[in-house]
């Protein structure tokens, strides 16, 4: 029998649709009785089962998923993403092909529309250069209609001009073309309306191609931020505790800074709230009686929303005497040809030089550098004018036989190891993790190991146009160290030099915060930042779930924001009808306390954890009654949410902010208040002329 | 204030849910299919790690029964664009268009008969690219012949045609192999 021809009715595509389970119930059972009949196409199918199955499990071989870096990233960007995202798009592009064929007055009314649409639209005006490359080939786009737009805009753009109409609301035409960064274009009359109309829908095409070319460039755009969404309020009676890891990372708000100063809006994922307001070195109180930090915690008005009120928890870590202790360090340093720009490798050799002044005689230093291969630059030594000499010949493109870098690099520091001392692995990179071990969670695990034998790990990002913002952060964290990011020489001062301590003492890691809220004082509150250190309220006791470190000196600070009970004439959520809530049934109204803070902390050589109580009640000040600490902190909170938009239903205005910043702002010797200020004033200029 | 919040994470589950089956159920198969191309299990990670983040972005716009047509097609578009970034597709190109040509050949011919396994791999990576996608899509990705057929964007029954053949050559070649 020829098995090609198993029956007039069977086709052999259906045998093997059969084999692979393929077919509806009533091809199935067709294809089975023709079986039936037929004994001799048994071993046919049987010869084709087996090998399918052979083919199956061959193909189907190997086990390997995403990193659980990797894993965690999407499931977290999933978590924040709003669904309607995407499917705006298609119609908006619709609506463009539309208006080509419309005449002249519907374009102007429509033109006007779009303006004002595009205003808000456009955040990184400089884009549109590339953009209008990407147009070009476009053939949805009426290009052809606006010769004249293009160069013109162009011109503009290339400056970072955007034109920005504002219509009268009352007689629904243009009366005052703004024009922002003094762009003087003289608009009057229906034609030049018109006009405008065209260019503008070409605008908008063209920033509707752009998105659609940034969604498939999405794995080539190179700085990646982790989304993070907002904490929102939680009912005191449901969620009475509130846990977190503590952060030091300042890399955020020098990100954030970075941005500004180029004239370009952050990405909101960017500007992490925590870390705006830890950036800033903070006057608090030296702890006490040879405790490791100190905690206070201060309640005052709200700037935002005067009738909350908010809650500062300041931690402050001792300082040390840096006779006592002798450093061993090295510095895995990214040689690759990526980091060959002036604000990269140059800007790390300056820097360590910086940090080379303050090293003491006895402290080590090793290099080991990665690029394609990685090498010991420098093995360790004590040696201030052979560790000189070795920073200055670093080169990007350079490259030198090795193992993987990170593992020279530990094996540097193992080598060097100072028992109590200051024993760290400090990489210096744009964003390339090709430190010689293949995988992310790899890299994690042997940092996180190598943490508990007493090497730590810092990140200083250098650069732009490469960041891996989360991936950096992430290894800072599991290497209990901290993630900096060094956009210019006096950041690598205020890291290295002035705050030399708190970036290379740990004095206690681990340490969380759990507030507990009384619920006859508190009716809900928000952790204001720290989105993505946010634990389980289990975590607090669990010992062995990692948390954030301090360095010696290092000030930590976080804020709440609290609705008082008193402020709510009725419930968040009535009470059950048909359980008791128990907790309720039991409220101490006697307490006046609004809550408590509890600490954990671990010494860095310890595997236990201890604890720190502070109950709090709340005075009752006034925002002018606050410490002007606590107005900067608050001033660096508001910097944050207005970036990030979270500023619905406020108060908050760039101007409160920026009065806030300016009464809190106290001798700022180093002058980062005063740049703070500045960059209120270019955050300000940017957001508010979109 | 409470009530929005609240509000906001009573829809989110619904996406972020079928997002986390759609990751656990197809992350697998998307690495394996993606390294038929890529060959680097980083790459693979990458590409399959790029097709989720798009997939995050477009929930709501990607029905649910049309997920993995959806997922496999995104896959091998971004597997393809990485060979052109990386310039390796034109090798790539090269070793296709000669093995459609040596399908011809006396089947066997100039195969190593090491072991079963890499037999099979090598006997697919001979076959048409058409035949070899589709027998991908369906063993590896587990797809049934009318996803099969609209990630290829053709009728279910050329599927069934180029699993068919697919197969039959394969096996034809592989007992030929044994035989030897």
């Amino acid at each position: 029998m020829n098995p090609s021809q198993p029956s007039p009715t069977m086709k052999p595509e259906q045998l093997t649709a059969w084999v692979l389970d393929e077919g509806s119930p009533e091809e199935r059972a067709e294809i089975a009785a023709a079986l039936e009949a037929r004994p001799d196409l048994t071993s046919e199918v049987q010869d084709t089962r087996d090998f399918c199955q052979a083919l199956s499990k061959e193909l189907n071989e190997g086990d390997a998923g995403l990193t659980a870096m990797q894993r965690s990233l999407l499931l977290r960007q999933t978590a924040s993403k709003k669904s309607a995202d995407f499917s705006l798009r298609a119609p908006a592009l619709a609506r463009v092909g539309i208006l080509r064929v419309v005449g002249m007055a519907a374009c102007l009314a429509l033109g006007l529309f779009l303006v004002q649409n595009l205003a808000k639209r456009i955040d990184q005006p400089s884009e549109l250069v590339t953009v209008a490359a990407a147009i070009k080939k476009a053939d949805a786009v009426p290009a052809r209609q606006v010769p004249s737009f293009k160069e013109q805009t162009l011109g503009q753009v290339n400056d970072g001009y955007v034109i920005s109409p504002e219509m009268d609301s009352r007689g629904g035409q243009v009366s005052k073309p703004m024009v922002t960064n003094a762009m003087h274009t003289e608009v009057s009359g229906r034609a030049k309306l018109a006009d405008i109309a065209q260019r503008e829908i070409g605008v908008r095409a063209m920033l509707i191609e752009r998105e659609s070319v940034a969604l498939s460039d999405q794995s080539r755009s190179s700085e990646v931020y982790q989304s993070v969404p907002a904490n929102s309020f939680y009912d005191t009676r449901t969620n009475p505790l509130s846990t977190f890891s503590i952060d030091v990372d300042t890399a955020s708000y020098a990100n954030v800074r970075r941005f500004l100063n180029e004239g370009r809006r952050p990405p909101r994922d960017a500007v992490r709230i925590g870390e705006m307001i830890n950036y800033f070195p903070y006057n608090y109180e030296q702890p006490k009686d040879g405790k490791p930090f100190g905690v206070q915690v201060d309640v005052a008005e709200a700037p935002w929303r005067p009738q909350h009120r908010l809650a500062r928890i300041a931690i402050q870590g001792a300082q040390m005497n840096r006779e006592q202790v002798t450093s061993n360090l090295v510095f895995l340093v990214d040689v690759s040809g990526s980091m060959k720009d002036s604000n990269k490798l140059p800007l790390v050799k300056q820097s360590l030089q910086m940090l080379l002044e303050k090293l003491q005689d006895n402290d080590h230093v090793a290099i080991v550098t990665y690029a394609g291969e990685s090498g010991v630059a420098l093995e360790s030594t004590s040696d201030k004018s052979k560790i000189r000499a070795a920073v200055d010949s670093l080169d990007a493109g350079g490259s030198t036989n090795g193992a993987g870098g990170i593992n020279l690099a530990y094996q540097q520091a193992q080598r060097g190891f100072i028992k109590e001392g200051i024993n760290r692995v400090i990489l210096c990179t744009d964003g390339d993790f090709n430190v010689g071990v293949s995988s992310a969670s790899e890299l994690e695990s042997l940092i996180a190991r190598k943490a508990e034998t007493g090497v730590f790990l810092s990140v200083l990002g250098f650069g732009s146009g490469n960041l891996k913002d989360h991936a950096m952060e992430t290894l800072a964290d599991k290497g209990n160290g901290n993630y900096a990011y060094i956009d210019s020489l006096s950041e690598a001062r205020k890291v290295l030099v002035e705050q030399m301590q708190s970036t290379l003492v740990t004095i206690a890691k681990d340490v969380k915060i759990q507030v507990e809220f009384n619920p006859a004082q508190v009716a809900s509150y928000t952790l204001i930042g720290y989105e993505n250190r946010v634990m389980a309220k289990e975590d607090f006791n669990n010992d062995r779930k990692d948390a954030g470190e301090i360095g010696a000196g290092h000030s930590v600070t976080a804020l709440y924001e609290i609705v008082p009970v008193s402020l709510m004439g009725r419930p968040m959520v009535d009470d059950l009808k048909y359980q008791q809530v128990e907790p309720a049934a039991k409220l101490d109204a006697a307490s006046d306390e609004l809550l408590t803070v509890k600490l954990r902390y671990k010494l860095p050589d310890a595997t236990d954890s201890q604890l720190v109580e502070v109950a709090v009640k709340d005075s009752g000040k006034s925002l002018s009654e606050s410490s002007g600490e606590f107005r900067f902190a608050a001033a660096a909170a508001g910097f944050g949410l207005l970036l990030r938009d979270g500023t619905a239903g406020t108060e908050l205005t760039w101007d409160a902010v920026r009065q806030l910043a300016l009464s809190g702002k106290g001798d700022d010797p180093q002058g980062y208040r005063g740049e703070f200020v500045r960059l209120i004033d270019k955050a300000r200029g940017l957001v508010e002329s979109r | 204030m409470v009530r929005i919040a609240r509000r906001q994470t009573q829809s989110m589950p619904e996406s972020a849910q079928f997002f986390h089956q759609t990751l656990e159920r197809y992350e697998k198969p998307l690495i394996r299919y993606a390294l038929n191309f890529v060959g680097q299990l980083d790459d693979a990670r990458d590409i399959v790690q790029d097709v989720f983040l798009r997939l995050s972005q477009q929930l709501g716009g990607v029905e649910a029964d049309r997920i993995a047509p959806w997922l496999f097609t995104v896959c091998k578009n971004r597997a393809t664009d990485h060979l052109r970034k990386h310039h390796r597709l034109v090798t790539t190109e090269n070793d296709t268009l000669d093995q459609e040509e040596s399908a011809t050949e006396a089947p066997g011919a100039g195969l190593e008969r090491e072991e079963d396994a890499s037999t099979l791999r090598q006997l697919l990576d001979r076959l048409p690219e058409k035949q070899r996608e589709a027998i991908q899509l369906k063993f590896i990705a587990g797809l049934s012949y009318k996803e099969i057929s609209e990630a290829m964007k053709t009728s279910v029954g050329n599927v069934g045609y180029l699993i068919h053949h697919g197969i039959q050559t394969m096996k034809e070649q592989w007992h030929a192999l044994e035989a030897a």
